[in-house]
C-alpha cells in the first residue's frame, strides 16, 4: 500500500538469526483439544510477573511459570455456555489492587474474573458481536479497551462496570476491529486496526471527563452517559489486507497484516487538520509463513523483544528496538506444527510461551534464564535505577552488554568501593551463558533482592553472596562475582565482573 | 507514502553541505558505467542516511520508552506493596495458588515427580470438577474448574449511531472501488477477495513526483557530470523516470534555488499585520465560508443532509427590511438619539444659508410625501396593468410588484423603458433619476428644516448660557459639518451624477462596487470638508475660530476611525436587514467596531452621497423603505382577500395540473429527488425542477408566481388527513410556509401563539416535520434478532417514527448490498430515483423493525420541506408493547428467502440465501 520512495525505505531485518540467545523447549502442556487463541503474562502486578493465563474454547486457565521449565496450573475457569469461544484475554486490576482477568470471545460478552477470589467480577454485555481483543491501560489498570466484530472499540471501567466510550461511527472502522492497544505514555491515545485494512489512532482527550466521571459513578452502569467518539485523529493505510495486530512502540506503531511481516511506522499527525497525516515506515520485521490472519505478536515488558508464531508452528523472536532489526532467535520444534496464534514473553523475555491451535502450550527458556533474571534484577534494583533503568534487557546482545559494562561502572561509582580497582571486561558471548553454578548462585542470591523474582524451584538455602565478598571467585568460566550487602533489606547488586582484571 | 520524503527532508538538507568527494570523474568523457557508479554511490549515501535517520529515531524512541516502562514497572511494584500492607494475603487466592504451586513442585521434586496430582487440592470440598493438565515432566496438575455463570448474549448487531435525520454519505464512506476481503466463517482462514466482476479503480497511478532524495541525486549527478545525455539517460534508468522529465526537474531545481535565495533576501520584509487580515477582507470574502458551509435549507452550518458547497440559490424575491417599530428608547450611551439633540442644534445655526442654496438648486420644495407619490405614480402605471391581468388570472402579481421594494424603482424604470421607444430611453431614464435625486434632496432639506425649527430656541438658550458640554459641542459641529458637506456636495453631485448616470446606467450594482464608491464618496467628502471653512467663513464670522479648530478635530477623527471595507459591507447588510435603524445595525452587526452614533452619522453621510449615485440596492432601500413597507402590508391584505374571493381553491386548479399528473403516474416509479432551481424569473423550459420532473419548492430561486411551484393546501377542517388535501395526495407533508391553514404553535403557548390562520384545527400532516413520533423501544424480537416495539398504543394511520439513515447512491447501494447479503441483514431502503437509505451504521431504532408479510405498519416516502423521508405509520390499531412489523416489499426477484411471499415463516436467519442481487426495502 504505502510505496516507499527513494530515501524512505524501511530498514528490513535480516532473517539470519543472530543466535544471541538460545532458547530451548523446556515444557509442553496440553490443555485440551480446542485451539488456544490468546495468552498473556501478568505485567500489571509485580507479584505475578510469572503468572500467565491462556484462553481457548470456553475456558480460561491461569498458570505459573516455575523455574526449571515447570508450568503449574493455578486456576481454571469455564464458561457455562459451551458455545463460547474466548478469543482474547488481558490482565488488569481493580482500583484496590485485586488481580483481574478480562476475557472476551465469540459471544461478545466481556468476562471480568477476580483472580483473587476466583469469582466472576463482572460481565460486560454490550458488544454486538464477538470481541477480538481486550487490552489494559497499564497506567490505570482498571481501564480496558475491547475491539469487536461489531466495528466498535469500547472503553470500559472494570471498577464500576461502565462502558465509558464507544469508538465508532462516522470515522470508525468499516469492518471488524481485530486489535487495539493503549499508548504507553499518552493516556488518551489508543490505536486500533481491523479488517478494513486500516490502523486508526484515537484520542479521548476531549472525553476524559467521562473517564474520570466513571470512577465515581454510583448510579446504575447502564445510566452512564456513554459517549461516541466518532472521529479518529489519524487513519493509516499501511497494509492492504486485514490488520490483525497492532501495538505501540513508544510513539511508533507496530502492526501486522497477513503479508509475512511486522511493520514499524511512525504516524505523522497534523495538529491542525486531524484525520490527515502521513505514515513513515521505519522498519520491517519479516516473519515467513505468516500469511493467515489472527496471529498476534507479543512483547516483553520493556519492549525489547517481540515474539510471533507462524502458520507452521515456528516462532520468530525479534529485537524490536535495534536498527536494523535483529532476529534474536528462530524457534522450531519437530512436534510443534500447528499455527501459533499468540505468544507471550515473560517480563524480561527469558521465557517465551506459545499457544497453538491444537491446544498445546509450549514453553521456551533461554539457557541462562536465571542469569538473565539476575542481571535484570540488577538493572531494576532501586539503588541503580538512575543509571540502570535503561538496561533492562541487559544480556540481550553485545551492545547491551556494553551497557552492562556501564551499568557496572555505574554501580562501582555508586558503591565507591570497587572504583578503579577493576575494569570489567565483558566477554559475554564467550563466558556468560550456560553457567549453571553461577546461575544457581545468582538465583539463590536474588531471593532476597527487592525484585520478587520467582523463587527458584530448588530448595537451596539463600546463598549469601556476602560470603564471597571481596574475594575472587573462581568459577568455571573464569568469572569474578562480587556481592555486597547494602543496608538491611536489600541485596547489593552483585558485581558481575566477567573476566575481571585488576587495574594496576 | 509520498510524504515520507518530508520526514527525512531535514536529513537531506544537510547533505549538500556534508558532501563527500567522489574522486576521479572527468567531465565530458563519462561513460554510462561511470555515471552509474556515481548514481550508485549517491544512492548508497541516501540509503545510509536513511539508516542513520531511522537509527536516531529508534534511539530517541527507546529513551522515551524506557522511562515509560520504568514508570509502569514502579506502578506495578507499588501495587504490590500497597496491597501487601492493606489486605491480608489470605484473601488473595491467586497469591495462595502461586505459593501452592511452588510447594507442589517442590514436593514433586522431592518425590521425584511421581506424586499424585491430588496433593494440591486442599479445597476439593467444593470443587465441582477438576482439570488435569499434563506436562512432560510426568507430574499432573489438578485444579478444580470454576464455572462462570452463563449470561445471555445479545442478538448480533453492528455498532450504529443514532440519527435524528437523514445524512448524506461522505466520500470516505464509499465502498465503491474499494477492495473488500471476505473470510469464510466456516473454514476460518480462507480469504475471498471481493467479487471479480468489480473493476477496481487503480488508485495508484504512478506518481511522477520527485522526492527530495531523487532531487538530490539528480542535482548531484548533473552537477558533477554536466548536463550530458549519458547522465540523463542513466539517471532516467535508475530512477525509472523519463529523461526529459529529469531535465525539466533539474531546471526546476535550479530555478527554485535562485528563488529561495531571493526569498531569503526579501524575507525580512513581509511581516505585516496579520491580525488585520480579517478586517481587510471585504464582506464577500468573509461571507464565503458562510455561503459554503451554511445550509439555507436547514438553516444550520455544516449540514449533514445537504452537504457543504451547495449551489447558491438566491431568491428572486428579496426579503423586506425588518420593520421594527422604533420604541424610541436609546440603545445605549452611544445611541444617536442621545446625540441627536446637540446635533440638531448645530444644524440650526448653520442651516439657513445652505437651505436656501439647496432649495434653489432643487426647485420648489414639496412636502415630504410628494416624492413618494411620484414613485407611486410611476409604479402605479405598472401596477395597474398588472392588476388588469391579475384580475383574470392571478392576484399575486400585485403584491409581487409592491412587495419587492428595491426593485420597484428599478423595475419601474425598466418597465417604462421597455414600453417607450428606444430614443426616449436615455432621456426618460435621466428624467426619472433626476426626479429621484431632487426628491431625495428635498427630503433631506425638509428634515433639516424641521429639526431646525424645533431646536432653534433651545439651541440659542444653551449657547447663551454657555454651559454646553465639550463633547456636545464637538458632536454638534461634527454633524453640522456633515450636513454642510452633504448639502453642498449634494448640489455638486446632482449635476455630476446625472451626467455620470448615463455611463453607468447598465451597470448592475453589486456590493463591492458600491463599497468602492463609498470610499470614493468619503474621500470626496473629506476634501470638501477641508474646503469648508473658507466657504462658511463669510457667513458665520462670529464662529470662525471655533470652526477651524473643530474642523481639524473632525478631520482627525475621520482619519483615526475610517470605515473598513468589511465594516462598510456589514453596514450595507445591516441596512438590508434592519432598514435605517442604526441602533440595531450597530448592535447586531457592528458591535465592538462602531457605535450607534457612528453608524448613524455614516448612514446619513452615505445616504447623502450615495442616493444620488445609485437608485438601487441598499441605499434607495434606506430611504424608501418606510413607505414601501406600508404599501406592502396593505397590498398583502388586498391580495389575500382577493384570492379567497376569486379562486375556489381546489387542487384541480391550474397550478396543480402537472402535479396531479405526476401523482397519478408516479405509483409505479420511484419519486424524483428535488434540487432547488436558481431561476430568477418564473421557471421556463430550462428550469432544473421542470426538467427533472419535480415541483419548484420554497427553496427555489424562482418567484412565488412560478407555475411549477407546489402551492400547498388550503384545507381547514379536514386537517389534511385525506387525499382531498393536495399535500396529502401528493405524498407531501404540509408546510406552514406554503400551506394556508397549516400552522405551527411555538412552545406550550405561554409565550403567545402565532396568529392562527384559518380555523382552529391543527394540521395532522406535519408529523415528520415536527418530529411528533411515538416512543419506540428496542428489544429482543419474538421473531429473530432485534425488534422494534411500541411503547404506547396508537390508532390507525398514526405516525410512528422515521426510518433514518445514510443517503447513498444506487450504485453505492448495489455494492453495499452485496456486502450486506453476506451478513444476511439489510438496512437498505429505496428512497427515490437518486438515493437509497442505508441504516446499517447510522439510523433509528425503527431500522430493527422486522419484515412480515402480514404487518401492522407500513412505510411511506414523504416529501418534507423538499426532502424525501421515510415515515413508518400504523396500519391498524397497535396496542402498547407490540412488536412492529412492516412489509419490506422487496422486489420479488431480489427478495431474500425469508422475505418471499409464499413462505409465511418469517425467519431472518434463513441460511439459504439467494445472492441474486441486492435487496432493498420499498415504501
Amino acid at each position: 500500500m504505502a510505496k516507499s520512495g527513494l530515501g524512505c525505505e524501511p530498514a528490513v531485518g535480516s532473517l539470519t538469526a543472530s543466535r544471541k540467545r538460545e532458547y530451548k523447549v523446556s515444557n509442553r502442556v496440553h490443555e485440551g483439544k480446542r485451539p488456544l487463541y490468546a495468552m498473556a503474562f501478568n505485567f500489571i502486578d509485580a507479584r505475578y510477573y510469572d503468572v500467565f493465563a491462556t484462553v481457548g474454547g470456553n475456558r480460561v486457565t491461569v498458570y505459573r511459570c516455575l523455574e526449571g521449565g515447570l508450568v503449574a496450573v493455578l486456576q481454571a475457569y469455564v464458561d457455562e455456555d459451551k458455545d463460547e469461544s474466548f478469543y482474547t484475554l488481558s490482565w488488569a486490576c481493580d482500583t484496590d489492587g485485586t488481580p483481574l482477568l478480562v476475557a472476551g470471545g465469540s459471544n461478545g460478552i466481556i468476562r471480568v474474573i477476580n483472580a483473587g477470589t476466583e469469582k466472576i467480577h463482572k460481565s460486560f454485555v454490550g458488544h454486538g458481536d464477538s470481541v477480538n481483543e481486550v487490552r489494559t491501560q497499564a497506567l490505570k489498570p482498571s481501564l480496558v479497551v475491547s475491539a469487536s466484530k461489531d466495528e466498535s472499540v469500547r472503553l470500559w471501567n472494570l471498577h464500576t462496570g461502565i462502558c465509558i466510550l464507544i469508538f465508532a461511527g462516522a470515522g470508525g472502522h468499516r469492518n471488524e476491529v481485530l486489535s487495539v492497544d493503549f499508548h504507553p505514555s499518552d493516556i488518551y491515545r489508543i490505536a486500533s486496526c481491523g479488517m478494513d485494512n486500516t490502523v486508526k489512532i484515537w484520542s479521548m482527550k476531549e472525553f476524559w471527563t467521562y473517564v474520570e466521571k466513571s470512577f465515581t459513578w454510583t448510579d446504575l452502569p447502564s445510566k452512564f452517559p456513554t459517549k461516541y467518539v466518532q472521529f479518529p485523529v489519524f487513519i493509516a493505510s499501511v497494509h492492504s489486507n486485514y490488520v490483525d495486530c497492532t501495538r505501540w512502540l513508544g510513539d511508533f506503531v507496530l502492526s501486522k497484516s497477513v503479508d509475512n511481516e511486522i511493520v514499524l511506522w511512525e504516524p505523522k499527525t497534523k495538529e491542525q487538520n486531524p484525520g490527515e497525516g502521513a505514515v513513515d515506515i521505519l522498519q520491517k520485521y519479516p516473519v515467513p509463513e505468516c500469511d493467515i490472519w489472527f496471529i498476534k505478536f507479543s512483547c516483553d515488558f520493556h519492549y525489547n523483544a517481540a515474539a510471533i508464531g507462524n502458520r507452521e508452528g515456528k516462532i520468530f523472536v525479534w529485537e524490536l528496538q535495534s536498527s536494523p532489526p535483529v532476529l534474536i532467535a528462530r524457534l522450531s520444534h519437530a512436534q510443534c506444527k500447528s499455527p501459533i496464534r499468540q505468544t507471550a514473553l515473560s517480563f524480561d523475555g527469558s521465557t517465551i510461551l506459545s499457544c497453538c491451535e491444537d491446544g498445546s502450550i509450549w514453553r521456551w527458556d533461554t539457557s541462562c534464564s536465571s542469569m538473565v533474571k539476575f542481571a535484570c534484577s540488577l538493572a531494576s534494583t532501586d539503588e541503580w535505577t538512575s543509571s540502570c533503568c535503561v538496561y533492562p534487557g541487559f544480556p540481550f546482545d553485545l551492545k547491551i552488554s556494553n551497557n552492562a559494562k556501564e551499568l557496572m561502572y555505574g554501580m562501582l561509582n555508586e558503591t565507591h568501593t570497587l572504583l578503579n580497582r577493576y575494569r570489567c571486561v565483558l566477554n559475554v558471548s564467550t563466558c556468560m551463558w550456560d553457567c549453571p553454578t553461577a546461575a544457581k548462585l545468582f538465583t539463590g542470591g536474588c531471593r532476597t533482592s527487592p525484585l520478587d523474582l520467582p523463587q527458584p524451584a530448588y530448595s537451596t538455602p539463600p546463598c549469601h553472596v556476602s560470603s564471597v565478598q571481596n574475594q575472587r571467585l573462581e568459577l568455571p568460566l573464569d568469572q569474578v562475582i562480587r556481592g555486597e550487602r547494602m543496608g538491611e533489606a536489600y541485596w547489593a547488586p552483585s558485581v558481575v565482573g566477567l573476566g575481571g582484571e585488576e587495574i594496576p | 507514502m509520498a510524504s515520507n520524503a518530508s520526514s527525512s527532508a531535514s536529513e537531506c538538507k544537510s547533505e549538500p553541505s556534508a558532501e563527500h568527494q567522489i574522486v576521479g570523474v572527468k567531465e565530458g568523457n563519462c561513460t554510462p558505467s561511470d555515471v552509474m557508479e556515481i548514481i550508485d554511490t549517491l544512492k548508497k549515501q541516501v540509503f545510509s542516511d536513511r539508516c542513520t535517520y531511522i537509527k536516531t529515531k529508534m534511539d530517541e524512541n527507546k529513551q522515551k520508552l524506557s522511562s515509560m516502562t520504568q514508570l509502569v514497572y514502579n506502578l506495578s511494584k507499588v501495587r504490590r506493596n500497597s496491597s501487601d500492607h492493606n489486605s491480608d494475603l489470605d484473601t488473595n487466592l491467586l497469591t495462595r495458588r502461586q505459593d501452592d504451586a511452588l510447594c507442589t513442585v517442590n514436593s514433586l521434586e522431592q518425590s521425584a515427580g511421581e506424586k499424585d496430582s491430588g496433593s494440591c487440592q486442599e479445597e476439593s470440598s467444593y470443587a465441582s470438577s477438576t482439570v488435569l493438565i499434563g506436562n512432560n515432566f510426568g507430574g499432573k496438575n489438578g485444579v478444580r474448574l470454576i464455572k462462570l455463570p452463563e449470561v445471555s448474549k445479545l442478538p448480533p448487531y453492528t455498532t450504529w449511531i443514532f440519527l435524528d435525520r437523514n445524512q448524506i454519505m461522505t466520500e470516505d464512506q464509499s465502498v465503491v472501488g474499494r477492495r473488500r476481503i471476505y473470510y469464510d466463517q466456516n473454514c476460518g482462514e480462507a480469504l475471498i477477495c471481493s467479487d471479480s466482476e468489480d473493476d477496481f479503480v487503480e488508485d495508484e497511478e504512478e506518481k511522477k513526483e520527485f522526492g527530495t532524495h531523487e532531487d538530490f541525486i539528480i542535482r548531484m549527478t548533473i552537477e558533477r557530470l554536466g548536463l550530458s545525455d549519458v547522465a540523463l539517460d542513466t539517471l532516467s534508468q535508475s530512477l525509472e523516470k523519463n529523461s526529459v522529465e529529469i531535465r525539466a526537474r533539474f531546471e526546476n531545481l535550479l530555478k527554485r534555488d535562485s528563488s529561495e535565495e531571493c526569498v531569503k533576501n526579501v524575507e525580512v520584509e513581509p511581516i505585516v499585520r496579520v491580525d488585520d487580515a480579517f478586517l481587510e477582507k471585504d464582506l464577500e470574502a468573509a461571507l464565503d465560508s458562510f455561503d459554503n458551509l451554511f445550509c439555507r435549507r436547514c438553516l444550520v452550518f455544516d449540514c449533514r443532509l445537504h452537504g457543504c458547497s451547495q449551489d447558491l440559490v438566491f431568491p428572486a424575491e428579496k426579503q423586506h427590511p425588518w420593520t421594527n417599530s422604533d420604541d424610541g428608547d436609546p440603545c445605549g450611551i452611544h445611541c444617536y438619539k442621545l446625540a441627536s439633540k446637540s446635533e440638531s442644534t448645530a444644524t440650526a445655526n448653520s442651516q439657513p444659508h445652505e437651505l436656501e442654496e439647496a432649495t434653489h438648486s432643487v426647485g420648489s420644495p414639496g412636502s415630504q410625501l410628494s416624492p413618494k407619490r411620484k414613485i407611486k405614480g410611476s409604479t402605479g402605471r405598472r401596477a395597474k396593468s398588472h392588476q388588469n391581468e391579475s384580475a383574470s388570472s392571478n392576484a399575486k402579481v400585485v403584491s409581487e410588484t409592491s412587495e419587492s421594494d428595491t426593485r420597484v424603482n428599478q423595475d419601474n424604470v425598466s418597465a417604462q423603458l421597455s414600453s417607450s421607444p428606444t430614443k426616449n430611453k436615455q432621456r426618460g431614464k435621466c428624467g426619472t433619476r433626476k426626479k429621484t435625486n431632487k426628491r431625495v434632496a428635498e427630503r433631506v432639506l425638509i428634515c433639516i428644516r424641521k429639526k431646525q425649527k424645533k431646536m432653534m430656541q433651545s439651541d440659542a438658550d444653551s449657547i447663551v448660557s454657555g454651559c454646553l458640554v465639550a463633547r456636545d459641542m464637538k458632536l454638534r459641529s461634527d454633524t453640522r459639518k456633515d450636513n454642510k458637506n452633504s448639502s453642498s456636495s449634494m448640489i455638486n453631485k446632482i449635476i455630476k451624477s446625472s451626467t455620470i448616470r448615463n455611463n453607468r446606467k447598465k451597470a448592475v450594482q453589486h456590493q463591492d462596487s458600491m463599497n468602492s464608491k463609498y470610499v470614493e464618496a468619503q474621500n470626496d467628502n473629506i476634501c470638501q470638508a477641508s474646503m469648508e471653512p473658507s466657504a462658511t467663513e463669510g457667513d458665520e464670522s462670529e464662529r470662525k475660530e471655533e470652526f477651524v479648530d473643530e474642523n481639524i478635530c473632525k478631520l482627525v477623527k475621520m482619519d483615526s476611525k475610517p470605515w473598513k471595507i468589511i465594516e462598510q459591507g456589514l453596514f450595507l447588510k445591516g441596512l438590508e436587514i434592519f432598514g435605517r435603524n442604526s441602533c440595531l445595525i450597530a448592535r447586531n452587526l457592528l458591535s465592538g467596531m462602531k457605535t450607534c452614533v457612528e453608524v448613524f452619522q455614516y448612514m446619513n453621510h452615505i445616504q447623502d452621497n450615495a442616493t444620488y449615485r445609485a437608485a438601487d440596492g441598499a441605499i434607495s432601500l434606506v430611504e424608501g423603505h418606510g413607505k414601501v413597507s406600508e404599501l406592502r402590508t396593505r397590498s398583502r391584505f388586498l391580495r389575500r382577500r382577493g384570492r379567497v374571493r376569486r379562486l375556489k381553491y381546489t387542487w384541480k386548479s391550474a397550478g396543480y395540473h402537472s402535479i396531479r399528473k405526476r401523482i397519478t403516474e408516479r405509483k409505479d416509479q420511484p419519486c424524483r429527488q428535488y434540487n432547488p432551481c436558481g431561476c430568477q424569473s418564473a421557471c421556463g423550459k430550462q428550469c432544473r425542477c421542470l426538467l427533472n420532473g419535480t415541483c419548484c419548492e420554497k427553496y427555489c430561486g424562482c418567484p412565488k408566481i412560478c407555475k411549477n411551484r407546489f402551492r400547498g393546501c388550503h384545507c381547514a377542517k379536514s386537517q389534511c388527513r385525506s387525499r382531498q388535501c393536495p399535500c396529502f395526495a401528493a405524498d407531501r407533508e404540509c408546510d406552514p410556509d406554503v400551506c394556508r391553514n397549516c400552522w405551527v404553535g411555538c412552545g406550550d403557548g405561554t409565550l403567545g401563539g402565532p396568529n392562527q390562520r384559518g380555523d382552529n384545527y391543527e394540521c395532522r400532516n406535519m408529523k415528520l416535520l415536527l418530529k411528533q413520533r411515538q416512543r419506540v423501544l428496542l428489544g429482543r424480537s419474538d421473531v429473530s434478532g432485534w425488534g422494534a416495539f411500541l411503547k404506547n398504543s396508537v390508532g390507525k394511520h398514526e405516525y410512528l417514527g422515521e426510518y433514518t439513515g445514510e443517503l447513498i447512491s444506487h450504485r453505492e447501494a448495489d455494492k453495499r448490498g452485496k456486502i450486506y447479503d453476506r451478513e444476511n441483514s439489510s438496512f437498505l431502503f429505496n428512497l427515490n430515483d437518486q438515493f437509497v437509505l442505508d441504516a446499517y451504521r447510522k439510523g433509528d431504532k425503527l431500522k430493527f423493525a422486522n419484515h412480515s408479510p402480514d404487518p401492522n405498519c407500513y412505510a411511506k416516502v414523504i416529501m418534507v420541506a423538499g426532502d424525501h423521508r421515510v415515515g413508518i405509520f400504523a396500519k391498524e390499531r397497535i396496542s402498547a408493547g407490540e412488536e412492529l412489523f412492516y412489509d419490506y416489499r422487496y422486489e420479488p426477484d431480489r427478495a431474500p428467502a425469508w422475505a418471499r411471499k409464499p413462505e409465511s415463516s418469517v425467519s431472518k436467519k434463513d441460511e439459504s440465501q439467494p445472492s441474486s442481487g441486492r435487496a432493498k426495502k420499498l415504501a
